[in-house]
C-alpha cells in the first residue's frame, strides 16, 4: 500500500499499473477497502460504545449515537482513576516484554541447531517439538499449578511463573517457524563462515539472526499481542494481587451481577493503545514474515 | 403465632426428610450433639498464630469491592489484620484450581453454595462450628438462611450478603397516578391489577432472561417463586433436593401456570422474543421512559444498581416495590425467595478465624450498606444504615417473611442448577418444547 501512494506522479504509462508493474484489479480495488470497512466495524462500534452512558448503551444501538445521544467521558475518567490501573499497566509490561523476548530467543537458538548443526535424533526431536504445538494449554494448567504452587516451586504469583508459562508454550510454534524460514536462507553464507573460522555463536549473532529478523519480528508481534491479551494465565499464575496485568484489573471491575460493563469498553480501548503501537512498529516486517517461515519450508 | 408455627413445621419437615435419606450427623448443630461420625474439634484462639495478613478471594469487583474494602477498614485497624482482597468474575472455576493446587486463598466469598459443596467434599473447607458459634449466628440470621449452607449435617459458609429475589418493583409516580392498587393480598389480586393497566393501554409486565451464558436463571427465579408459593416449602425442599423428581406434576403445574403470565397476549412487553434477548439488567429500563412503557419488574434487589441514574438519585420519590405476593389456595405464608454470599474458611489460625467472625456478625457492613445494593442476612443488622426507604423496606420485607428459602437453582447439582435447567427455561419460553417435556430432559440429565 505505502509503495504504491510514494510512487512518483502517475505518467500515462503506469497509471492503473502497480509498482511492479502489473496491473491493478478495479474489483480488488473495491473488494479491499468494503472488507477493511468490515473487519472495523466492531471496534468501531466498541469505540463509540465506549464513550456512551451505559443507559444509553442499553437502550439503543451504538450506531444512532449521533443523533440519540448519550454521550460522556465518565467511563474513561472512572478507569483512568481507578488506583490500580497505573501499576497494572507496568506490569502488563514486565510481563509482555520477558515472556516475549525469551521464547523468541531461546527458539532462534533452537531453531539455529535444527537448520545448521548435525547431531543424533535430531528429526526425531524436531517432530517431538512440532508435536507439541497441539498440546492444549488449558489441560496443562492444573500440573502446572501444582508445580509452581506452594506444594512446588512456589514462585506461583511472581512474574517468572507466567515468563516460564509463555516462554513453555510460545517455543514449538516459534522453533517450527523460526526452523523453517532459517532452512530458507543460503547455506552457503552459514558454510563460508565456517570456513573464515567463525564460531556458531558468531555465525548466529552475526549472519542468522539478522537475516531472520523478519521471522523474527513478525513471531515477536503476534507472541505480544498474545501475551497482553491473556487472561487465562494471567489470572491463574499471577492473581489478581499487587502484580496483576491491565487485562485482569479490567476484569476485575466487574460486580457480582456484571455491574461496571460499561467501564469496559473504556478499558479496553486503554489497553489497546500499547500493543498497536508494538504492531505499527513491527508491521513493516510482518507481512513479509508471515509467509516467509511455514510457507516456503 | 401462626408464623412461629409454619417456621416450626418446616424446620421439622426438613428436618426428617433429610433423616430419611440417611444423612449422618446432627442438622441443628453438630457441635452440642453426641454420636456423630463429624469430629466436631473446637478452634481455640491461640491454637495456630497468624502472620497478620488474611488473603480473600471474591467474586465482586468494581463498586462492590471498595465498599466491601471501606467496610473492613475499622475491623483491620482494631484486630491488626490485613485483608488483602481479589475479585475475579470467574470465581467458580478459579477457586476450584487454586484449591486444588493447594493455592486456596484463606477465605473465599462463594456467590452459590454449589461450589463451596464441592471444595468441602473435598475436605478442604473448615466448617464454622469450629470456629463460631453456631447457636448465636443462628440466633440473629434470617430464619433457614445457613441450611443453604449445610453439606451432610454440618454447615460450610457463614452469610455475608444477602440477595432478596421475591421484589417487583414499578415506577412510583406513574403508578399511582394510574390508581392501580401496589399492595396486592394474592398473586391472583396482581393479575387483576395488570389488567387494569393492561386496559389502559399500558403493557404490565417487563422481563429480561439474557445473560449470556447464564441465559435463563431469571426463567429459573420465577419458577422458584411459584413452586414456593403454590406448593409451599416443604415441596420447595422436596424438589430442590431431589426427593421428588424434577418431572413431577407439581412441578409441571407450575411451568405451566408461569407460562400462563410470560406467554399470555400482551402480559410483558415485546412477548417472548423480547425477554429473551433483554439482559436482565435492562429489564427495567422500559418503566422509567416517559410515559412508561411498562409497570412491573420482578427482580432481586440488586436490580437498582442498574436503574437509570436520575432515578437511583431518587430511589424513594421515583421506584415503588412490593414483595411477590402469595397464591391463591396455595401456601398461606409469605414466602422470600433469596440468595446470598457465603464466606468459607480454608486456613485455620487466629487472624483468618478473627476475620470471619467479623464478616459473619451483624456488626459487619455497615459502609456496604451505605454505598447501597448490599443487605445484611442478619435480622438486628441496624436498618438506619441504609441508604434509603427503598433497601430499608426491602431489608423489611426479607427480615418479616414466613418463610425465607435459598435460591433452588443455586442449590442444586451445577450440571442441572447452572446448566440443564437455564437451558430448559430458554427453550421452553420459545416455544420449542412444552412443560413435560423441559421437566423430563432436566430429570434425566439430573446427576446420579
Amino acid at each position: 500500500m505505502s509503495a504504491t501512494t510514494r510512487t512518483p506522479a502517475p505518467t500515462a504509462s503506469t497509471r492503473g499499473t502497480m509498482a511492479d508493474g502489473r496491473r491493478r484489479s478495479p474489483l480488488a480495488m473495491i473488494v479491499m477497502p468494503l472488507l477493511a470497512l468490515l473487519w472495523t466495524v466492531p471496534t468501531l462500534g466498541l469505540l463509540v460504545t465506549s464513550f456512551r452512558t451505559r443507559e444509553a448503551a442499553a437502550t439503543s444501538g451504538w450506531w444512532s449515537a449521533l443523533t440519540q445521544g448519550g454521550w460522556t467521558l465518565d467511563n474513561y475518567a472512572q478507569v483512568l482513576g481507578s488506583a490500580s490501573m497505573g501499576t497494572s499497566l507496568v506490569n502488563s509490561i514486565v510481563v509482555a516484554v520477558p515472556a516475549t523476548v525469551l521464547p523468541i530467543m531461546f527458539a532462534a537458538f533452537a531453531a539455529y541447531a535444527f537448520t545448521f548443526m548435525e547431531f543424533r535424533g535430531k528429526d526425531l526431536l524436531f517432530i517431538v517439538i512440532v508435536a507439541l504445538m497441539v498440546v492444549p494449554i488449558q489441560v496443562a494448567f492444573q500440573p502446572m499449578l501444582d508445580l509452581l504452587g506452594p506444594r512446588g516451586l512456589g514462585i506461583n504469583g511472581q512474574f517468572v511463573a507466567v515468563w516460564l508459562l509463555h516462554t513453555g508454550f510460545g517455543m514449538p510454534l516459534a522453533v517450527y517457524t523460526l526452523r523453517n524460514y532459517m532452512a530458507t536462507l543460503p547455506g552457503s553464507v552459514v558454510e563460508s563462515a565456517k570456513i573464515d573460522g567463525a564460531s556458531h555463536f558468531q555465525t548466529f549473532w552475526r549472519l542468522v539472526a539478522p537475516m531472520s529478523s523478519p521471522a523474527i519480528a513478525a513471531f515477536a508481534t503476534l507472541q505480544f499481542l498474545w501475551v497482553w491479551n491473556d487472561l487465562l494465565i494471567a489470572k491463574l499464575f499471577i492473581g489478581g494481587g499487587a502484580n496483576k496485568t491491565i487485562i485482569v484489573d479490567l476484569q476485575q471491575m466487574l460486580g457480582t451481577q456484571g455491574q461496571g460493563t460499561e467501564l469496559l469498553t473504556a478499558g479496553a480501548f486503554i489497553s489497546m493503545v500499547v500493543p498497536m503501537i508494538v504492531f505499527f512498529s513491527l508491521q513493516r516486517f510482518l507481512v513479509r514474515g508471515m509467509t516467509s517461515g511455514a510457507v516456503k519450508g | 403465632m401462626q408464623r412461629r408455627l409454619s417456621r416450626r413445621a418446616a424446620m421439622t419437615g426438613a428436618a426428617t426428610a433429610a433423616a430419611a435419606v440417611g444423612l449422618a450427623g446432627c442438622l441443628q448443630n453438630p457441635d452440642s450433639s453426641g454420636g456423630t461420625t463429624a469430629t466436631a474439634e473446637k478452634y481455640t484462639e491461640g491454637d495456630v498464630p497468624g502472620s497478620g495478613t488474611v488473603t480473600v478471594l471474591g467474586a465482586f469487583g468494581g463498586q462492590e469491592q471498595e465498599a466491601f474494602l471501606a467496610s473492613l477498614e475499622d475491623f483491620e485497624k482494631e484486630s491488626g489484620v490485613t485483608v488483602q482482597y481479589t475479585a475475579d468474575t470467574d470465581f467458580t472455576n478459579t477457586i476450584r484450581q487454586r484449591a486444588g493446587s493447594g493455592d486456596a486463598p484463606d477465605v473465599a466469598l462463594f456467590p452459590q453454595p454449589g461450589g463451596l459443596f464441592d471444595l468441602a467434599r473435598g475436605g478442604k473447607v473448615v466448617p464454622i462450628d469450629v470456629y463460631l458459634d453456631y447457636d448465636a449466628l443462628d440466633g440473629t440470621l434470617i430464619p433457614g438462611f445457613l441450611d443453604s449452607a449445610r453439606l451432610q449435617g454440618r454447615v460450610y459458609g457463614a452469610p455475608m450478603r444477602m440477595a432478596c429475589k421475591s421484589l417487583i418493583w414499578y415506577p412510583k409516580a406513574a403508578y399511582e397516578e394510574g390508581g392501580y392498587s401496589a399492595e396486592p393480598a394474592t398473586m391472583q389480586e396482581l393479575y387483576g391489577i395488570a389488567d387494569e393497566i393492561k386496559a389502559d393501554g399500558i403493557t404490565p409486565w417487563s422481563d429480561g432472561w439474557a445473560a449470556d451464558q447464564a441465559t435463563g436463571w431469571v426463567g429459573t427465579d420465577w419458577i422458584e417463586e411459584l413452586m414456593l408459593r403454590v406448593h409451599g416449602p416443604d415441596v420447595y425442599d422436596d424438589w430442590i433436593y431431589h426427593r421428588m423428581p424434577f418431572n413431577d406434576e407439581k412441578v409441571v403445574q407450575v411451568f405451566d401456570l408461569l407460562g400462563d403470565l410470560l406467554k399470555g397476549e400482551g402480559n410483558v412487553l415485546g412477548g417472548t422474543d423480547t425477554i429473551l434477548n433483554t439482559p436482565f439488567s435492562e429489564a427495567p429500563l422500559p418503566l422509567f421512559e416517559d410515559p412508561p412503557k411498562a409497570m412491573y419488574v420482578r427482580q432481586g434487589n440488586f436490580v437498582t444498581g442498574f436503574f437509570p441514574e436520575d432515578v437511583q438519585k431518587n430511589l424513594d420519590s421515583e421506584v415503588g416495590v412490593f414483595a411477590m405476593p402469595t397464591w391463591e389456595g396455595g401456601f398461606d405464608g409469605q414466602p422470600i425467595l433469596g440468595g446470598g454470599d457465603l464466606a468459607a474458611l480454608f486456613t485455620l489460625n487466629d487472624d483468618s478465624v478473627k476475620l470471619m467472625r467479623f464478616l459473619s456478625s451483624p456488626e459487619f457492613g455497615g459502609p456496604w450498606a451505605q454505598a447501597g445494593g448490599w443487605l445484611s442476612p442478619h435480622t438486628t443488622f441496624d436498618a438506619s444504615q441504609y441508604p434509603d426507604e427503598i433497601t430499608r423496606q426491602v431489608a423489611e420485607i426479607a427480615s418479616g417473611a414466613q418463610v425465607f428459602r435459598y435460591d433452588g437453582s443455586d442449590v442444586m447439582p451445577g450440571a442441572v442448577g447452572g446448566g440443564s435447567f437455564w437451558t430448559g427455561m430458554v427453550e421452553w419460553l420459545k416455544g420449542s418444547k412444552d412443560s413435560q417435556q423441559v421437566c423430563d430432559e432436566i430429570e434425566a440429565g439430573w446427576p446420579k
